[in-house]
């Protein structure tokens, strides 16, 4: 039976999978982003969509924490990369979002998932050599 | 030779926990002498932008305006306002001696626009009186501005199809200005013709904002130039004794203001950074010299197996240099994550003129960070490593035998 072990990586990927969901959650949400005739604002969709990528990153990271196989982990990590990308081209891109780049969606939105996605491919890309380098021992 | 042959990195690998906390230390040292210096470079670049965008030597505006703070808030934090006064408070202005050029703007705030739920600030001016506004688009648009045109701010994003409608009335985009770091990034402006076919389409659509001034001869502000030869603070006097109901400033007193507050903000990032330099020096210095106390058997060990003195010292230098760049391009790493993707909301929160210097400057900023980082490190560890040289080696193994 493979030993469990936990190393720097798979804390950090747990650290900033959990904070880009609770962040999505509770503190990187748009304004009310409902319009006056009562339909949602794109903003409102683009968050909806963050918040599933971000929960999908953050299941990822805690079966990454405690799967012990080292190509396991691997593939989980190899897996992430894809979906931050995705979350990075998300706000903007693939989703326009309000006019003002003061809005909250712009200023506090775009950005904080951006930067939770960089370093989700940071620390997976991290991980991903660690995991190798520990099979090939 | 490996890399990881090397005994300093043998020395940090083995003890990961202590190599991670000063590798942290130096880290945080770098965020907050790179965010810091970003920070206050960035505020008075955005002060430059400011006074070069100003452009008037006088701006006058009706009296609720300057007592309620409106045209700051407009031109500083871009928070939609508007103000009126009658056309004819131009004429005046017009006849009185030294003034040069006088320039009508006019403010409208829109209910909202396209899919935000805010308002923006739509300016409109006079093409054949402008000074103030005109030279700046035409760094990025050298076409006329035509009736139903519209030119934005850095911060406003183009629909694809470049059509913006306000109060029903559809207009197109023609060119995006660069970014001023003022609210000045938030506005949209307008020939006259166009702000008067909005106004009539907001005073049909319900919208009231004039009240005791005729719609048709409303005016915002009016931007003046002053004569050669004649002093400003003097214009600016006679204006405000000859011409009622409106308060003059001197633009020079605008920017003064903003730059007193600056100077608050940069003293205090200043001293800051100092206090962390300073904080991170001391813990650093006590933190290698605990690590030189725990590791003099070691020391003296490889002494007498033929190590000098000085390979000492540069086993300990090694090591903290280490630390020190590994510490310092992480924490300026992390800097970048946090101070450019988030400067929307940096310059919202301080309500001040906020411009990211260009991207050469921004280098040599990271580079002299990750200099003082390092310098700390470096410094600790020349202290240490002199002490060490010092100790005696037969005295060190006789203590602990």
């Amino acid at each position: 039976m493979k030993k469990f072990r936990i190393g720097a990586t798979d804390i950090a990927l747990l650290v900033i999978g959990i904070l880009f969901f609770v962040g999505m959650l509770l503190w990187f949400d748009p304004c009310d982003h409902v319009k006056d005739d009562g339909s949602f604002m794109n903003c409102h969709w683009a968050d909806v969509i963050l918040t599933g990528l971000a929960a999908v990153v953050s299941v990822i990271s805690l079966a990454h924490f405690f799967i012990p196989d080292e190509r396991m982990k691997a593939g989980l990590s190899a897996a992430l990369i894809p979906v931050s990308i995705f979350a990075c081209i998300i706000p903007g891109n693939l989703i326009s979002l309000c006019m003002m780049s003061e809005m909250r969606c712009r200023a506090v939105m775009t950005p904080a998932a951006i930067v939770c996605a960089i370093l989700v491919i940071i620390a997976s890309a991290a991980d991903i050599a660690v995991q190798l380098r520990r099979r090939s021992k | 030779m490996k890399f990881a042959r090397y005994p300093s990195v043998k020395n940090l690998r083995r003890k990961h926990a202590r190599t991670a906390a000063l590798v942290i230390l130096t880290a945080f040292l770098a965020f907050s002498i790179f965010g810091g210096s970003v920070i206050v470079a960035s505020l008075q670049n955005g002060l430059e932008s400011y006074k070069s965008r100003l452009g008037a030597d006088i701006v006058a505006v009706p009296n609720e305006a300057r007592s309620k703070g409106t045209l700051d808030d407009i031109l500083l934090q871009g928070i939609p306002g508007y103000f009126y006064m009658d056309s004819s408070k131009l004429d005046k202005i017009r006849t009185i001696e030294g003034v040069e050029i006088a320039s009508p703007q006019f403010y409208l705030a829109t209910s909202s626009a396209g899919c935000c739920s805010t308002s923006v600030q739509i300016i409109g001016f006079d093409p054949e009186t402008d000074f103030s506004i005109q030279p700046w688009i035409r760094e990025n648009y050298s076409g006329s501005i035509g009736d139903l045109d519209l030119i934005v701010g850095s911060n406003i994003s183009i629909p694809v199809d470049r059509r913006l409608t306000f109060y029903n009335t559809e207009c197109r985009v023609v060119a995006q200005l660069d970014q001023t770091g003022t609210g000045l990034d938030s506005a949209i402006y307008a020939n006259m013709n166009t702000i008067k076919q909005m106004m009539e389409s907001s005073q049909a659509l319900g919208f009231n904002y004039f009240s005791d001034v005729d719609a048709d001869r409303a005016i915002s502000s009016v931007m003046i130039k002053v004569k050669d030869g004649y002093s400003v603070e003097d214009v600016t006097g006679d204006i405000n004794i000859h011409v009622r109901r409106v308060e003059a400033t001197q633009a020079k007193a605008m920017v003064s203001s903003i730059s007193g507050g600056l100077s608050s903000v940069s003293a205090m990032i200043g001293g800051l950074i100092a206090v962390v330099w300073i904080l991170a020096f001391v813990i650093l210095m006590i933190a290698f010299t605990m690590i030189a106390n725990e590791r003099t058997k070691e020391f003296a060990i490889l002494r007498v197996i033929g190590a000098s003195q000085g390979m000492l010292s540069g086993l300990i230098r090694t090591e903290s240099v280490i630390i020190s760049v590994g510490g310092a391009v992480i924490g300026t790493a992390l800097t970048c994550l946090m101070v450019f993707p988030f400067s929307s909301l940096i310059r919202s929160q301080l309500e001040l003129p906020y411009l990211l210097p260009d991207a050469l400057l921004i280098c040599l900023i990271a580079v002299g960070s990750i200099t003082a980082s390092v310098l700390a490190g470096l410094l600790t560890s020349v202290i240490t490593g002199r002490r060490i040289s010092k100790s005696e080696t037969g005295l060190v193994l006789r203590e602990d035998a």
